[in-house]
């Protein structure tokens, strides 16, 4: 039974926090006003070009930045199709999903002359520096420094939005981003900090299932975690903290789907990996009924911004 | 005088935009300290004139003078660091964020990397004291009123140090009791040493605390005038441009018993609280019964169950002697009630759709409108159609193919009034038929309900403006709490006895004498 619960709590902080660090990032863009929807398409990047990143300078860290790069870039090309070109966020994201898929492919065989998976390489998928304190220590050596690393940036990022004026700044571009405009705020600024913060947390998300958890890349291993950090946003009531509660709580799920594979129970195999999905879907279903209590999305979510015609 | 006396001086201001000439040759000068009222019709160029000073616009040719010195506003932030605030008709309020934020928004107090909310809520409230703005600052502006989220427009720019505040239609969206408040706020402010200017189609207003008043039309100043020079007939005819005759004119006396709408005893609870409680109300053919109260008593409620929209719990509406509760609103339409909705954007006109169509929505499957086995419209019966209203009402607009959208306010509501009146309906019930329209489209909204009323059809007029009330109704019946409290001949009736059944106050402890 202590097996069992310390490997539900190890295996839901590896899988969960990729998922909450990406949700928490796209919470944080949705509260400036943008709706970064193709998550998907910066995990995939992060993941990939975090393996690249490894490979090439043989260090999990470089790796790491260079995951987050790539996150950024992506966010940059959403900010500046939506934001500056004032497109549809839906058919931006899903674009760029698209092309993610297509990248991918072009990226693995030029640098690891292969299609479906990367070279093993250096990784960083534990900290052995906890494994001295005492009691607790065995297990929290089990995680990548990279969890450790999602919760600060969690305890930062609260406290850039709720406490600073910048993060005042930044939620009135969310919810009126004329109001902002008059009280003399750049809302266009605001928003691609939002979008581009979000792609790094992507890409971040990304590298730590890539280089953080395993040691390689798989095409398709992102398998629609972007959309389901999208979701956690709106069962963790559009908070930072509540996003990344309800990200660790769907990489629960997955654990659990691991561990019932793991028991070799008559049940399809095809079945068991359907838990996460299913469990998220119900959840939502039931967290956000009619009378539900929790936050809202910003007013001017998805809303376009210009100067001279308002939002639109 | 000085030339420093005058805070603003505007000279020579012309605004050209690709289509018109919005604002043409504008000079004048506001004073300081003064309340400064600039009055014009829609389409005037007050607004255009407004975001020139506010930097939200750059004039074509023409220069601002501030204390003297001319100065090149090209951005709301650069008007509001040489003390120009501005209050918006539609509050620029983040709906989510408290009052205390939305004061300090963009201009926050620090300490550290965080926001000093204690400093800045003792700063904010001794500003809101110093100029009786009395706010709750740590409520949420999406649960406050109206009225308050005014003030809190005003303590925006107060926050900001403004020495002028511009006010873009206050007025518009304040119930009359909302009104006198804010006139009073007004005048504080001046009495503080603010100069206020004051953008207004409402004369009352303008009459009651204004210095000085320049009217605008088509484009131009007028002229500019002491307050004391004026009063508000001559306003009327300045800003029109002729004499201006609200009310609707000459009116055929009723000669009917018979009662073409009949409310009895009607309830209905909306979400479990009782909003409309035993409403009795009659309107006979050829009258005007003019609804009034103060918003809220269950006006939008009894509109809602006449129309068909909501279903009344108990009692009976009666339209030609048939009970119309549980038919729909199409049944209700055919058996002769035209309904001009309060909000015309929302329930009056398909924005997005033509002119053209527009005066056909809702009778697009009349005989008249079909051809082939009524499966097609008939485009040409259509556009006739369109033809006709458009000279009946004077709809202005460039063609009939045009969407509704691009029309001014005034006339949209011709286009809905046209279309329902053309129905010929037994009864025609108008829901605040005036709100945002300025003097001749109000003076041709009267015309056209009186007409109505003088070829014998029932009027049925809701109206959150006393004035109005007063000047078309025929009888008035004043609603509070949900029940008719009082029915009364539109004869020798003041406003302040109005006023006192509005709040619940019956002069005599009379219930309900019917009229």
């Amino acid at each position: 039974m202590l097996s069992f619960l310390q490997y539900m709590f190890v295996a839901t902080f590896r899988l969960g926090t990729p998922i909450a660090v990406t949700s928490m990032g796209a919470c944080f863009s949705q509260r400036t006003g943008i709706n970064n929807i193709g998550l998907d398409a910066q995990m995939t990047m992060g993941a990939l070009l975090g393996v690249c990143g490894s490979y090439w300078f043989n260090n999990a860290w470089i790796g790491v930045l260079i995951g987050m790069l790539a996150g950024i870039i992506m966010g940059l090309i959403h900010g500046f199709v939506v934001n500056t070109c004032g497109a549809p966020m839906a058919v931006s994201s899903q674009a760029l999903i698209l092309f993610s898929e297509g990248l991918t492919i072009i990226i693995l065989f030029a640098v690891f002359g292969n299609i479906g998976y990367s070279n093993q390489v250096a990784s960083i998928s534990n900290t052995p520096i906890l494994a001295n304190i005492p009691l607790v220590g065995g297990i929290l050596s089990q995680l990548s420094p990279l969890v450790y690393l999602g919760i600060l940036v969690l305890i930062a990022l609260n406290f850039l939005l709720y406490k600073s004026p910048i993060g005042l700044h930044m939620q009135a571009c969310g919810e009126h981003p004329r109001a902002a405009d008059t009280a003399g705020i750049n809302v266009t600024l605001y928003r691609y900090i939002g979008v581009m913060t979000s792609g790094a947390l992507g890409g971040l998300g990304g590298a730590m299932l890539s280089i953080g958890y395993m040691n390689l890349f798989q095409d398709g291993m992102i398998a629609g975690r972007g959309f389901l950090a999208l979701g956690a946003i709106s069962l963790g009531g559009h908070t930072l903290r509540g996003s990344y509660i309800a990200g660790l709580l769907f990489g629960f799920f997955d654990a659990l789907q691991l561990y019932v594979q793991t028991t070799n129970a008559p049940i399809p195999s095809q079945f068991v990996q359907m838990i996460p999905y299913l469990a998220s879907l119900l959840v939502i279903v039931f967290a956000s009924g009619k009378n539900s209590k929790r936050g809202q999305p910003p007013a001017a979510l998805g809303q376009p911004y210009s100067k001279i015609s308002g939002t639109r | 005088m000085s030339t420093t006396d005058n805070i603003i001086e505007l000279r020579h201001i012309t605004k050209i935009f690709p289509t018109i000439v919005a604002n043409d040759d504008i000079s004048f000068e506001i004073r300081r300290g003064e309340i400064h009222a600039i009055v014009g019709e829609n389409g005037a160029g007050k607004s255009t004139l407004m975001n020139i000073i506010y930097g939200l616009l750059q004039p074509t040719s023409g220069e601002i003078l501030l204390n003297g010195v001319p100065v090149k506003i090209d951005t709301s932030t650069k008007a509001l660091s040489l003390g120009l605030g501005m209050v918006h008709q539609h509050f620029m309020l983040v709906q989510d964020f408290t009052v205390l934020q939305n004061i300090i928004l963009g201009s926050e107090i620090r300490k550290g990397a965080v926001v000093d909310y204690e400093q800045a809520r003792q700063k904010v409230m001794e500003l809101s004291d110093t100029y009786d703005l009395r706010i709750d600052p740590d409520k949420k502006v999406k649960e406050i009123s109206v009225p308050m989220q005014q003030r809190v427009e005003i303590l925006k720019v107060l926050w900001r140090k403004a020495e002028v505040i511009i006010f873009d239609e206050p007025t518009a969206v304040l119930t009359p009791q909302e009104i006198d408040e804010f006139c009073e706020i007004a005048l504080k402010l001046k009495a503080q040493g603010k100069t206020l200017v004051f953008i207004s189609h409402k004369l009352g207003e303008v009459m009651r605390i204004s210095d000085r008043v320049t009217i605008m039309r088509l484009g131009k100043v007028v002229c500019t005038k002491e307050i004391s020079d004026t009063d508000e007939k001559d306003l009327a005819h300045l800003m029109v441009g002729r004499d201006v005759e609200l009310g609707g004119g000459h009116r055929e006396p009723i000669k009917t018993t018979e009662e073409v709408l009949s409310v009895r005893d009607v309830s209905m609870a909306v979400g479990g609280v009782k909003k409309l409680d035993g409403i009795n109300l009659s309107v006979h053919p050829g009258e005007i019964l003019g609804v009034i109260g103060i918003d809220g008593n269950g006006q939008d409620e009894l509109v809602n169950a006449i129309c068909g929209k909501a279903r009344a719990d108990s009692g009976e509406i009666l339209l030609d002697g048939k009970n119309i509760i549980g038919k729909s609103i199409k049944q209700i339409r055919d058996m002769g009630l035209s309904t001009v909705y309060e909000d015309r954007l929302k329930d009056g006109l398909v924005l997005k759709y033509s002119v053209r169509d527009n005066l056909i929505l809702g009778y697009q499957d009349r005989p008249q409108f079909l051809c082939k086995w009524k499966a097609f419209l008939n485009q040409k019966a259509i556009s006739e159609n369109a033809q006709k209203q458009q000279a009946d009402f004077d709809i202005r607009c460039g063609s009939l193919d045009v969407p509704a959208r691009t029309l001014s306010g005034g006339n949209q509501q011709k286009i809905i009034l046209a279309r329902e009146v053309s129905a010929g309906p037994r009864l025609l019930m108008v829901v605040q038929p005036t709100r945002g329209l300025d003097m001749g489209a109000i003076e041709f909204v009267h015309d056209k309900v009186v007409e109505q009323r003088n070829a014998g059809c029932g009027v049925l007029l809701f109206s959150l403006e006393l004035d109005e009330i007063l000047q078309l109704s025929d009888r008035i019946a004043v609603i509070h709490n949900g029940s008719i409290i009082k029915t009364l001949p539109n004869k020798n009736v003041t406003k302040q006895q109005i006023g006192r059944y509005m709040l619940g106050v019956l002069d005599d402890g009379a219930q309900e004498a019917e009229a």
